[in-house]
């Protein structure tokens, strides 16, 4: 625990975009990221004077996207999206991959829950085995297990060029 | 490009992608969230009140929070409205916590009670829903579940932190607070993990919480309370089933053996599972018939086959550990809790066969004087199907732990013909005792893979030994070096994830493999 929160809204700006790649990377989803990352943020803020003074609190954040149900976020926002239409979402929607890249997150998605998010969080954040275990609650060893048979998993299913066999 | 690069430039190329996303300002995020959540809520409550009695017909928010009500047939991705018309292809997936109810079923529907007098089509909400799902916060949906008890019918939401309840019996009835003993304040971040209620621990309550750490808490329903019950923590953490896109409940003309409770379709099959949720006390029985009246037991199947068949991460509970193993189907083995360690085989994920027990695996002899909590875990190589299985001695730190393999992952033996990879009985003790690490395992032919014993300076060391195992096994067997070493590596890792999550402490401290 640290002593004094960092303003919420500096902690924000900065944990932001790297949050939303990863929920992007979880759900696939361009339209509902946002929502996603912006509940993550927004838990965290209800309790930001504690929340704020632990070691790390963009650790928390993450942990508390990937332990919901991407889903059943994904169900939600779809439905919220279309209410939200009404009232004109302006926001800046990540933009659309390429599809060789596009595939290879898909195969991602396919694998099992705990080997996407390992994966997400080591190849989109570059976070250590240390880092993925504290935000997932789970050993090291078991990080390094999960992306052991990620990594076997997507070279059977990526071909050299990148896409799919 | 290796797969690493591979990865490592899509995890850019996504990072890339959300670069032009600004972040706007904290306040206004907020007041979003709070909207979205005031827009669900709303849209809710109007649910609630206006589509009782049919289905034809969605009522949701607008914008602006005032109602909206449109035709059935508007497609979700082109209305502005909210569309909450409940086709079949719509319900796939999205009733969670099924359960029998008086006439008909019961369910969650998206967060919302629903009924269903046959389970398939007809859902609808209840005219009384409990109090917080029609509060002021939406929230996760996957946060929130639904119990049937005797009769009365049990909502636990913990969207908001602190868990709380409700219960009723009968459609009309109010439903009362039912209060979380010890539960944290509200504020700190929680999810719902599971709920079991079965004959033998009754309703139990799993959560996780954020508290300087993640914790999970158990509760149990005891009179008007739950109160918390962490001896039972390990046993509730099973899921409950929820009918995907392929399992269905069965029509209600469909009528299970006495005791069952739990009825799906898959395939044109139907299966049934002893206890409401397809557990109790640890153990779930299984049976299955295709006319719906003629029923014919199987064997003690996985707990949560129904609910998650196709989840392949290892589990960290006393559940069965299922895999996938090619032509051969489905695999799980699971403890009684007691002594003994069982293996089942599935062609498709629903009908089990019991196809051997450890001792018969081996000749393991797992001791009836202690307990062995354990279940065996399955790890599933290029080759061939491995087992573990472990012993702990109470109040001595004294381990027994096997290592099994078929002969080949095409070839599962049914009965005693299993190999044996090695034995680590005194080599464990000394992990315990002596801080010192010293593995041997997994296959004779090689006198092992990996021989460390020193848990601090054996790092590098392990490194090389692998690398020398490897060359050996991969003249043995005509492979390449690096996948002999890949299978090594892999094999050693899951050996160390496997001893740690068995209390094994230190463990997982030996090896930074990464």
């Amino acid at each position: 625990m640290v002593g004094v929160p960092e303003p919420f809204d500096r902690f924000y700006a900065r944990e932001y975009r790297r949050v939303l790649a990863l929920a992007y990377g979880l759900s696939g989803s361009r339209s509902g990221v946002e929502d996603m990352t912006q509940e993550s943020f927004a838990a965290a803020f209800r309790d930001w004077d504690r929340v704020g003074r632990y070691g790390d609190p963009g650790a928390w954040v993450r942990r508390v996207l990937v332990n919901r149900s991407v889903s059943a976020w994904r169900r939600r926002v779809s439905e919220l999206r279309a209410v939200l239409r009404l009232g004109g979402d302006t926001r800046a929607r990540p933009v659309e991959l390429d599809p060789a890249v596009d595939e290879v997150w898909g195969e991602v998605r396919r694998l099992p829950k705990r080997q996407a998010q390992v994966v997400a969080l080591m190849y989109v954040e570059d976070r250590s085995i240390e880092d993925i275990a504290a935000i997932l609650g789970c050993s090291t060893g078991a990080v390094k297990q999960h992306l052991f048979r990620a990594r076997k998993r997507l070279a059977e299913r990526l071909d050299e060029d990148g896409g799919v066999r | 490009m290796s797969l690493d690069s591979r990865l490592r430039d899509a995890g850019q190329a996504l990072t890339k992608s959300v670069e032009h996303c600004a972040p706007g300002d904290a306040e206004a995020m907020v007041r979003q969230s709070r909207r979205r959540s005031a827009i669900g809520a709303v849209a809710v409550v109007f649910v609630v009140a206006l589509a009782v009695g049919g289905t034809a017909f969605f009522v949701t928010a607008g914008g602006d929070g005032a109602p909206v009500a449109g035709p059935a047939s508007t497609p979700l991705d082109t209305a502005g409205p909210l569309e909450l018309t409940w086709t079949q292809h719509q319900l796939d997936g999205r009733i969670t916590y099924p359960a029998r109810w008086k006439e008909g079923y019961v369910g969650l529907l998206d967060g919302v009670v629903a009924t269903s007098p046959d389970g398939a089509v007809d859902w609808t909400v209840l005219t009384s829903q409990p109090p917080m799902l029609s509060g002021s916060s939406a929230g996760d949906w996957s946060a929130i579940a639904l119990v049937v008890v005797e009769d009365d019918l049990v909502v636990i939401d913990a969207r908001e932190g602190r868990p709380i309840a409700a219960q009723r019996s009968d459609d009309g009835a109010a439903w009362r607070d039912v209060p979380f003993v010890g539960a944290t304040a509200p504020g700190s971040e929680g999810s719902l993990v599971s709920v079991l209620a079965s004959e033998e621990v009754g309703l139990v309550a799993v959560r996780d919480s954020y508290e300087s750490g993640w914790t999970r808490d158990a509760w149990a329903l005891s009179g008007d309370a739950f109160v918390p019950a962490p001896d039972l923590l390990a046993i509730a953490a099973m899921p409950l089933p929820s009918w995907s896109a392929d399992v269905r409940p069965a029509p209600m003309n469909v009528v299970p053996p006495a005791g069952v409770a739990v009825v799906a379709e898959r395939g044109g099959r139907y299966t049934g599972f002893v206890g409401e949720d397809g557990v109790e006390a640890g153990r779930a029985m299984a049976y299955t018939s295709v006319d719906g009246r003629s029923w014919d037991p199987i064997a003690p199947v996985a707990a949560d086959v129904v609910a998650e068949c196709n989840e392949l991460e290892w589990r960290r509970t006393v559940t069965p550990d299922i895999v996938e193993t090619g032509p051969l189907g489905w695999f799980a083995a699971g403890s009684d809790g007691c002594v003994s360690g069982v293996m089942w085989q599935s062609g498709n994920g629903l009908d089990w066969h019991r196809i051997a027990e450890l001792d018969q695996i081996h000749a393991w002899v797992f001791q009836a004087a202690f307990p062995s909590p354990f279940p065996p875990v399955f790890l599933v190589e290029e080759e061939r199907v491995v087992v573990y299985a472990a012993q702990r001695y109470p109040r001595r730190s004294l381990w027994n732990a096997w290592v099994g393999r078929s002969p080949t992952r095409e070839t599962v033996p049914s009965d005693g013909a299993w190999g044996r990879y090695g034995e680590w009985t005194d080599r464990l003790e000394a992990v315990i005792e002596d801080e010192l690490l010293f593995v041997e395992a997994f296959d004779a032919t090689y006198e092992g893979l990996v021989r460390c014993t020193d848990a601090h300076a054996g790092a590098s060391a392990a490194r090389e030994d692998f690398r020398n195992r490897s060359d050996q096994i991969a003249a043995a067997e005509g492979i390449s070096p690096q996948d002999a070493y890949d299978r090594s590596v892999g094999t050693f890792l899951a050996s160390v994830e496997w001893l740690s999550r068995n209390g094994c402490e230190g463990a997982e401290d030996f090896w930074s493999f990464g």
